[in-house]
């Protein structure tokens, strides 16, 4: 993946200095940790009753180490600058946040239309060409055939196998 | 001997062999979509074994596997897309010979010598494992917690660029196998609140958010910008493009080469089939009489990375079947589809479940006959699938994942899990943090907690008594070590 865009090793003075991601990881997991031990573990993990070793002891303990694991990853990179890999650019994240949404959009809607319906399939049979056509539309550059194949023939096939082949209900 | 009996009878039984049929069928063709893999293969076809019976469920993961293995190779050959990193060994000979006019002869030489590999791999997982697992049955919890920590580590050290990172992803998943209730106290862990929950995160859910999500989610990224790299065959009489019987018997040396390498790589946790195909290349290369045309196209090449990788799956479950331990993410995969089976893998699976490991066994052969048949029948087919165009495969099985997850887990509380984990998975990949640590760690989790509870149970009373446990007492005093030569050989490798 190294060297296929992105954020790349910072080497001249023309180049401004650039984060290392590693660097930001290494501290994102160490602060993780720590939330793990003093905020979510004591929160969620109940103690009182226990006769043996606590129910704690296992998630503290791994959480320790992410702590460590995340200090020894900061002090590593602490005199790099850049990132030697490829990382991960705002181009990156954008097209995750777009994906998500989509599949979350689609789930919404099946979520919905299905509770609405009260039968099985509609709500499938309303989101999914949906969803497909989103999905397609990430991927862009694909002509219009598809969106038509992806939004009926692969919903049709799906709803086929899945009800009259194998009898599973679907939203 | 009845048992066995029993078992084979199993396995021969109409459903048994048509699950493992159709597990072949899904392997081949989601392997031959570039991009997609054998452990995605597997991952999605987990959901669909929630209703079968055991054998046939398990049986059917292990022809997804197997099938996978043999279908990474049509995209390495045919379009110089390797789905898996140690498929990239098999485009360095596969593809050239597919580009000189005989991409049936490669795709063939691949088919057979991986079937030959993952069969003698195979033929060493039966005659080995059960007399391993008598041995293994000697191992208490102490000596468990102990091999369970040193494998882990292993793997953490091979997997990935950084150690740190390694731990990191092993002990996260090891964290979140701690969600649900707690199997001492019953008292809950990191459920929020959600009943959902108490059984502990779905594995099917997160395999298939941490894995082929992102995966499917960057295949579209790369959109337009994608160029197929097909195969402009040089035009080439029918009969050339064939492996014929005496070229197939001349490849003898590297096929059992490569199956010699492959089982024992893949005997040990962590080593992986990248690391094997490679081996048995650089093998090949240094023991060929004309070394000069390994990377032109020559099928010795295809039969070393094919054979060596296919033998890795086959002997990776020997540290399953035996201790437990999941060698790789197949293995670890396959370990969650036998705990939904309500199966628990390590030593006693041989007295508790002997007639499913018999039958499994039976069924692993099987699986090798069928990816022969299939695949032989198939090529022509699966050879088309290679150029179904990305923007019809991606959005499909992004659908598949979600209905798969919907209808194993019968709601969308798993499915909104699913996209939590595929945004962990896509951050993971791009920073570089090891899934197959974290999956593996979320598998071993409970296995590791349970067995450190035991051992300080034991040892609480007398700490002293650690010292009749000279086993586990080297093993935990060598991981450091064997930990930092792991992370300093590589360091040496790739400044070399």
């Amino acid at each position: 993946m190294a060297g296929k865009g992105g954020t790349k090793r910072t080497t001249g003075p023309t180049r401004p200095v650039e984060l290392n991601q590693d660097l930001v990881l290494g501290l994102v997991i160490t602060g993780f940790g720590l939330l793990l031990i003093f905020w979510i573990i004591p929160a969620q993990v109940n103690d009182g009753g226990s006769f043996g070793l606590p129910p704690s002891l296992a998630p503290k303990s791994l959480a320790w180490l992410m702590v460590a694991m995340g200090a020894v990853l900061t002090v590593q990179n602490l005199k790099i600058h850049g990132d030697p890999g490829r990382g991960l650019t705002r181009v990156d994240v954008a097209y995750l946040a777009a994906s998500v949404l989509s599949v979350a959009f689609m789930l919404v809607l099946m979520q919905w239309v299905g509770d609405w319906a009260g039968r099985p399939y509609v709500g499938f049979l309303v989101a999914a060409p949906a969803g497909l056509v989103l999905f397609t539309l990430l991927h862009t550059g694909a002509p219009l055939w598809v969106y038509l194949f992806n939004a009926v023939a692969a919903p049709l096939a799906i709803y086929i196998g899945f009800w009259w082949g194998l009898r599973l209900p679907l939203p | 001997m009845d048992f066995i009996i029993t078992a084979l009878l199993d396995a021969l039984s109409l459903t048994t062999f048509l699950s493992v049929a159709l597990g072949v069928l899904i392997g081949i063709v989601i392997g031959a979509i570039p991009g997609l893999n054998a452990p995605m293969a597997i991952a999605v076809a987990i959901p669909l074994t929630f209703t079968m019976a055991p054998l046939a469920a398990i049986g059917m993961l292990v022809g997804v596997m197997k099938g996978g293995g043999f279908g990474g190779a049509i995209g390495a050959i045919l379009l110089n897309t390797p789905g898996e990193p140690h498929s990239a060994a098999t485009t360095l000979d596969g593809h050239p010979l597919a580009k000189s006019g005989k991409p049936r002869k490669a795709l063939q030489t691949a088919l057979y010598s991986s079937v030959v590999g993952d069969s003698c791999s195979d033929l060493v997982l039966i005659l080995l494992a059960p007399t391993l697992a008598i041995f293994a049955l000697q191992a208490g919890p102490v000596e468990l917690a102990a091999i369970l920590i040193i494998s882990l580590t292993l793997i953490a050290s091979l997997s990935g660029k950084s150690l740190a990172k390694g731990i990191f992803a092993a002990a996260f998943g090891a964290l979140l196998a701690t969600v649900g209730v707690d199997p001492e106290t019953a008292s809950p862990r990191f459920t929020f609140g959600f009943v959902e929950l108490f059984d502990g995160l779905p594995l099917a859910a997160v395999a298939i958010g941490v894995l082929a999500v992102p995966e499917i989610i960057m295949r579209l990224q790369e959109g337009r910008h994608y160029r197929r790299r097909d195969v402009e065959a040089v035009a080439t009489e029918a009969r050339q493009d064939r492996l014929t019987l005496s070229e197939f018997l001349a490849l003898k040396m590297p096929i059992f080469r490569g199956a010699g390498i492959g089982t024992a790589i893949g005997a040990l946790p962590g080593l992986g089939t990248t690391l094997a195909a490679f081996l048995s290349y650089a093998a090949t290369k240094r023991f060929s009489k004309q070394p000069e045309k390994l990377g032109t196209g020559a099928t010795e090449g295809i039969a070393a990375t094919e054979s060596a990788n296919s033998a890795v799956s086959g002997a990776n479950l020997i540290p399953l079947l035996t201790l437990g331990i999941p060698g790789n993410l197949t293995a670890a995969l396959l370990v969650g589809a036998f705990l939904i089976h309500g199966v628990t893998p390590g030593p006693l699976i041989f007295q508790r479940d002997a007639q499913l490991i018999y039958g499994l066994f039976a069924a692993m052969i099987m699986a090798n006959v069928m990816v022969l048949v299939i695949g032989s029948f198939g090529l022509r087919v699966f050879a088309l699938i290679v150029k179904v165009p990305p923007y019809v495969v991606y959005p499909i099985v992004l659908l598949l994942c979600v209905v798969g997850i919907y209808v194993s887990q019968g709601g969308f509380f798993a499915v909104w899990l699913m996209l939590g984990f595929a945004v962990l998975g896509y951050l993971m990949v791009r920073l570089e943090i090891s899934v197959v640590c974290f999956i593996i760690g979320l598998v071993l989790g409970p296995m590791i907690e349970l067995s450190i509870r035991q051992s300080v149970v034991l040892l609480s009373r007398n700490p002293a008594a650690i010292f009749d446990h000279v086993f586990a007492l080297v093993l935990v005093v060598a991981t450091p070590f064997v930990a930092w030569i792991l992370v300093r050989d590589r360091a040496r490798l790739s400044d070399g």
